[in-house]
């Protein structure tokens, strides 16, 4: 157990592609960080670098305060959970949890000792004798998560760990990973693509786009105050609606308009500087109008699909007005959506597709920079 | 594991199908392997001799019992031995070497491969000629001119051929040369087979590059490097063309194999007989070496 530490780590790969750019971040001891982020925005690169199998073009990374930059690693007492879980084929599974002992010269008593502790924490003591290949995913999964904590590391290393299992075993190995977590006491660095997962598992997130930090914090802060565009679009299931907006004075107060609704300010300048800006709603955060279309404070928007969960209803609703892709930056556009979702009561008569409906927020809205995605205030449409 | 078509329903479409495309392939083993091999067990348990005109008499086992018996045979049986105990262990720890070798980027990596497996290529016929010019007695000779240059003059030359000590490991290099890269290529895929991910997950565990050897690479390579042992030992057993080309069994029997024993008996001595049960006993080497493949292979899949 120990901290983990990364100091403007940066890493090009030979062919010129910039992986990852001066990141810094800290992980604390016992800490469960999950690091998201698309396919492409470095955070298997950040993982491989921490774990030594690839070494940084400039930064440092310090694990317990020791700096391992240049170690192999062997040397760095971590442990790694591959995607595909990486088991050694020709051993059993007793031989795979054992390995690692047997490499640092563990004597055989207490592996023995260790194997049977860990493979009781995992329930695999049915198994001990299996081969990989006579396993299940989620039994593999269970494995090479007893072989990473049965050296006690100092730091574990998780690479997608659940990525290949089916959607019902993800959902619950994901919980027993992060009690496991939690028991152990481990010090977890967690990569994933799945938003789920990095909402439900990490007491930290750190989102990353494009090689760079895009925002670190808890899970339900991410969520509620996403610091860019790109954050708010990412976490949720849908992500936060994204629509072209214009903010300007008015009178002695300001106005919102998106797509031909309106929203006025009190008294005072508006929260932002005037012009064009991202308008940034949570799903949940929209509701249907009971005016029905034409109601100066709603959007009137064409339903393109239903959606029906059982538990709630999910409206995908055709974007207003033109693609707003020549106004906006790179990093607003790569986020946005291109329907707009709402999150509805199940019990609500739903409208069908090709439908015309007022959509009212009641909620947050984020205003972020069409161009760089920061974001630059929130206000409230409730009114 | 679901039941494959074909498999298990000997009437369906596709089994029909197969039995149609084997066909051509079956009749051909039969007709030129099998027969012929049924041929010459029938001849080896008579007494035929090429131009004799006697009629050929049942003589049940005797050849084989006047084999036991046969210092030419048991000679060749020695030295069919001595050189499969030779190639096979140094020609798969070689190709083993550059596989792993040539498994890594580097510039000119694939002419080397290239030029590796060109041996394999070429007719043994040719690269024995080859060789015996190479091994030419008298400094002339470049294998001899070679050791004189690296051993600073301290080397005496000698006419390796027909030299009684020297004859035997002569044509065991020659057949290494020609056969190394074959086995490399084969080890080289079973290489690239191995998940990158399984070197990864090695080393975080803290093995070194030579327990990562041990531990990842030696296990991935199980079935390549069976299938190469065996194929090579099969090969060792039948060598026959450099043998007849670079030294015609000599000095004395010094170089004789089993295949050579064998069309010497049949076509020189006319002991069409002999030659045949000579032949059966090769047969059954090699039968016993093909089953032991089989069955380890088998092994290896029920485990995996």
């Amino acid at each position: 157990m120990a901290t983990l530490e990364l100091q403007g780590l940066s890493k090009r790969y030979p062919d010129g592609t910039l992986a990852l750019e001066g990141l810094d971040l800290a992980v604390g001891e016992g800490e469960l960080l999950v690091l998201v982020g698309p396919s492409g925005c470095g955070k298997s690169t950040l993982l491989r670098l921490v774990a030594g199998l690839e070494v940084p073009t400039a930064g440092r990374i310090r694990i317990g305060g020791r700096d391992v930059t240049g170690l192999p690693p062997q040397a760095r007492d971590v442990a790694m959970v591959f995607q595909n879980y990486a088991l050694y084929p020709h051993l059993s599974v007793a031989g795979n949890l054992e390995f690692p002992l047997r490499m640092r010269r563990v004597p055989r008593r207490e592996r023995r000792r260790r194997v049977a502790e860990v493979a009781a924490l995992l329930g695999l003591e049915a198994l001990l004798g299996r081969r990989p290949a006579e396993l299940s995913g989620g039994q593999r999964q269970r494995v090479a998560m007893g072989r990473a904590l049965v050296r006690r590391p100092a730091l574990l290393l998780l690479d997608e760990p659940l990525s290949n299992l089916d959607a019902r075993l993800r959902v619950q190995l994901r919980a027993e990973l992060a009690a496991l977590q939690r028991r152990m006491g481990v010090t977890t660095v967690h990569v994933t693509h799945d938003q789920a997962e990095a909402m439900t598992m990490g007491h930290r997130v750190a989102v990353l786009r494009a090689g760079r930090l895009e925002q670190l914090g808890p899970p339900e802060a991410l969520y509620r105050e996403p610091a860019t565009a790109f954050v708010a679009a990412f976490l949720g299931s849908p992500g936060m609606n994204l629509l072209p907006g214009r903010l300007h004075r008015e009178g002695r107060g300001w106005a919102l308009e998106v797509a031909g609704a309106r929203w006025s300010g009190e008294e005072g300048p508006p929260p932002a500087p005037e012009g064009a800006v991202a308008v940034g709603v949570r799903p949940e955060h929209l509701h249907l109008a009971r005016g029905g279309p034409g109601s100066p404070a709603g959007l009137t928007l064409t339903v393109a699909a239903v959606e029906r969960l059982g538990h709630e209803i999910l409206l995908h609703a055709l974007a207003p007005g033109e693609a707003p892709a020549q106004a906006w930056g790179e990093a607003v556009r790569g986020a946005w959506p291109p329907t707009v979702a709402l999150r509805l009561p199940a019990r609500e008569r739903t409208p069908a597709p090709g439908d015309r409906v007022a959509v009212r927020p009641a909620g947050p809205l984020h205003l972020f920079d069409p161009l760089g995605g920061r974001r630059l205030a929130m206000v409230d449409a409730t009114v | 594991m679901g039941r494959r078509p074909g498999a298990s329903e000997p009437f369906s479409e596709e089994a029909r199908a197969g039995r149609w495309l084997t066909a051509p392939a079956l009749a051909g083993l039969l007709l030129f392997a099998l027969l012929p091999f049924l041929g010459a067990v029938a001849l080896s348990l008579t007494d035929l001799r090429l131009g004799s005109p006697r009629p050929p008499a049942f003589v049940g086992l005797e050849q084989y019992q006047r084999l036991l018996e046969d210092p030419a045979f048991l000679a060749a049986l020695g030295n069919n031995l001595l050189f499969a105990l030779g190639v096979v262990p140094v020609q798969t720890g070689l190709a083993l070497l550059l596989a792993l070798g040539l498994n890594r980027r580097f510039p000119g990596q694939m002419a080397l491969r290239t030029l590796l497996f060109l041996p394999v290529v070429f007719p043994m016929a040719l690269v024995a000629v080859m060789w015996t010019v190479l091994y030419a007695p008298g400094p002339g000779g470049a294998v001899n001119a070679f050791l004189e240059a690296v051993t600073f003059g301290l080397w005496e030359p000698r006419d390796f051929l027909r030299d009684p000590a020297w004859a035997l490991p002569a044509v065991m290099l020659t057949s290494v040369w020609q056969g190394v890269g074959f086995q490399m290529v084969v080890l080289l895929a079973g290489l690239q087979a191995i998940p990158r991910e399984l070197y990864e997950a090695a080393r975080v565990d803290g093995a070194g590059p030579w327990r990562q050897f041990l531990h990842v690479t030696l296990p991935g390579l199980r079935n390549p490097l069976l299938f190469v042992v065996l194929v090579t030992a099969i090969l060792a057993f039948r060598v026959f063309d450099q043998i007849q080309i670079m030294t015609q069994g000599g000095p004395g029997q010094a170089t004789t194999t089993l295949m050579y024993e064998a069309v010497r008996a049949a076509f020189v001595r006319q002991q069409l007989a002999q030659g045949a049960a000579i032949s059966v006993v090769l047969f059954l080497l090699v039968l016993g070496l093909t089953l032991l493949q089989r069955r380890l292979l088998r092994q290896r899949q029920v485990l995996a």
